[in-house]
């Protein structure tokens, strides 16, 4: 197996997803067919090919440095925080 | 008023400049047709108060004041961010967000007139080729006959595509990042368009692979399709990737007919294993192309085979990047159990807010981007992803458009390819590699399968040519001339 249970919950820790005991092996099932199947791209010879980042042909661009009027009020963007105390969002307690 | 239903939009936009009807009868009218389409649950909100006040506000222009668009009632894929109403992209992670500001499509058809009736649903985060992960339950397509086994509308954009195929709006709204316009407009036996990466800003749209997705229109047939895109799509200086190319006039030469167009046929989306109706559907499409006055040329795109796995190292490694955002802080939801430290917190909020195929494809994604694995297989499919751009780059110095079917399948039973992830992504065969390339295409409905289901025909263009994509479309269905519905 190309994925066992230890390497998912690897992968999970750094994707942040706590996962069931019955998650992981499902998921360390479906990793390991997903790439076997991904390993056929290994025939095409990409040497001296360049990656693509994006198929646009766009330079991007530098803007004048200005600050844009603030389009979106704070209150509004406030109204969707799961959990806040006046203007701020709040998290567990980090520090003791 | 029931023929309205059916009706063109720009014989809509007659009937009201007629007054044969009013702007806010015309929104009544579409309103009842669906709500008698609950059963499919095509819609996540109903936004119908908001489109009464604007229809009756329209009503009060003069023709003068009259947008192009105007009174047209839409339906928009929960992905687009919509003021004063909820976006969830079908995710429990964004059950009740509401989005303090408008996608730029969106803004752009309002401001064109269109009045929004409803968000539909779709697969979670736009992961899904049959809207059956959507966290309002599995999304059904209005050809459906028999309830005790549903058939899938395709996806991601189930919902928006099956509300076209039952008549709810005059268009509405999809994303495709992978073919989650065209797979479903195939299964639903409507026009899904595609077009150019760039050409419609991304901005408002919820994220999932940002150098592949793209907004398009769902419409009953391509003239349709011509005047949606034409209203959706701008330069944007918020979204970096968007383009600044004019786009063409889509209807100057929309009936002008395809003699002397190159149509391109690729050998390599001859699958072994692919139901014969399909290939039989794609001879249909070649011998009405032909007797329209075009070449048919016989094209190689040897990377064709490639396509899928790179799209699925690229697609999800992208999305892991994006969906890092959803953390419990800023918005949406955030775990109820007791948490011992913030990261506990992210764990057990992302674990129980993402569904069971987006939280498969953040670990796929995960993977390919880790360290030690980046290489092999990010960095890989990256350049394989150029041989495929090459290829296209290649065929188009010879032809035209090209040719080929939208989907290896009619419309499934849900629940027939869950156990299988990969069976699920082959739905995708025909589709992913144009959209590898960023170009512009389109389904169209071919023909019935035997099950008496759609079947759909894709055409691809060369980058930025829609023009010649819809004119081929155009050509296309008049000569196919599909009017099977489903109810």
């Amino acid at each position: 197996m190309l994925i066992d249970e230890k390497i998912t919950l690897k992968i999970a820790s750094l994707a942040k997803l706590e996962l069931t005991e019955q998650e992981i092996k499902e998921y360390s099932k479906d990793l390991t067919n997903i790439l076997k199947w991904m390993e056929e791209l290994k025939e095409v010879d990409v040497s001296n090919v360049q990656p693509v980042t994006s198929v646009t042909k766009n330079e991007l661009y530098e803007r004048e440095d200005i600050a844009y009027k603030n389009t979106v009020e704070q209150e509004k963007i406030l109204l969707n925080a799961p959990e806040k105390v006046g203007e701020y969002f709040t998290v567990p307690k980090v520090i003791e | 008023m029931t023929d309205i239903l059916k009706s063109d939009i720009k014989n809509i936009i007659e009937g009201i400049n007629k007054k044969d009807y009013s702007i806010e009868e015309l929104v009544n009218h579409f309103i009842k047709k669906v709500d008698s389409l609950d059963k499919f649950n095509l819609v996540s909100e109903k936004t119908y108060d908001e489109a009464i006040t604007l229809a009756k506000k329209a009503d009060t222009k003069s023709m003068e004041e009259r947008r192009p668009l105007e009174g047209i009632p839409i339906a928009v894929k929960d992905i687009f961010c919509t003021v004063g109403n909820k976006t969830s992209a079908s995710s429990n992670i964004l059950k009740n967000f509401k989005a303090p500001y408008e996608s730029t499509v969106t803004k752009n058809l309002k401001d064109a007139g269109a009045i929004v009736l409803c968000k539909t649903t779709m697969d979670e985060f736009a992961m899904g080729s049959a809207s059956d992960t959507c966290n309002l339950g599995n999304v059904i397509n209005p050809w459906t006959k028999d309830f005790s086994n549903p058939l899938t509308p395709g996806g991601s954009s189930g919902g928006s595509a099956g509300i076209m195929a039952a008549s709810g709006t005059c268009f509405s709204l999809g994303t495709d990042t992978g073919g989650s316009i065209r797979q479903p407009a195939s299964f639903c036996g409507v026009v899904g368009i595609k077009p150019t990466y760039g050409r419609c800003s991304r901005f408002g749209i919820i994220a999932f692979a940002s150098s592949l997705d793209q907004a398009g229109p769902f419409t009953k047939n391509v003239e349709d399709g011509a005047l949606a895109l034409t209203h959706m799509v701008s330069y944007d200086n918020k979204d970096s990737t968007s383009s600044k190319e004019k786009m063409p006039d889509l209807f100057k030469n929309l009936k002008n007919g395809i003699k002397g167009f190159k149509i391109g046929i690729p050998k390599q989306y001859n699958i072994d294993g692919i139901p014969t109706e399909i290939n039989e559907l794609w001879d249909i499409g070649k011998k009405k192309l032909e007797s329209l006055g075009a070449e048919i040329i016989d094209i190689s795109l040897p990377h064709t085979k490639y396509a899928l796995p790179t799209y699925y190292i690229i697609a999800p490694a992208e999305a892991s990047a994006n969906l890092a955002r959803y953390d419990g802080v800023k918005y949406g939801f955030r775990s109820e159990q007791k948490f011992e430290d913030l990261n506990e917190m992210y764990c057990k909020t992302r674990g129980e807010g993402f569904g069971k195929e987006v939280k498969r494809r953040l670990l796929i994604g995960t993977y390919v981007l880790s360290s030690g694995y980046y290489d092999a297989y990010y960095l890989h499919a990256q350049k394989v992803r150029r041989k495929i751009i090459e290829d296209f780059n290649n065929v188009f110095n010879q032809v035209d458009l090209i040719l080929t079917p939208t989907a290896p399948s009619d419309a499934f039973v849900i629940g027939e390819k869950v156990d299988d992830p990969i069976s699920m992504y082959l739905n995708d065969i025909f589709t992913v590699p144009s959209s590898l390339a960023g170009l512009p295409a389109l389904s169209l409905p071919g023909a019935l399968s035997n099950n008496n289901r759609p079947l759909g025909l894709q055409l691809i263009a060369n980058t930025f040519r829609e023009d010649l994509l819809l004119t081929g479309a155009y050509a296309l269905e008049q000569e196919i001339n599909f009017n099977s519905e489903p109810l």
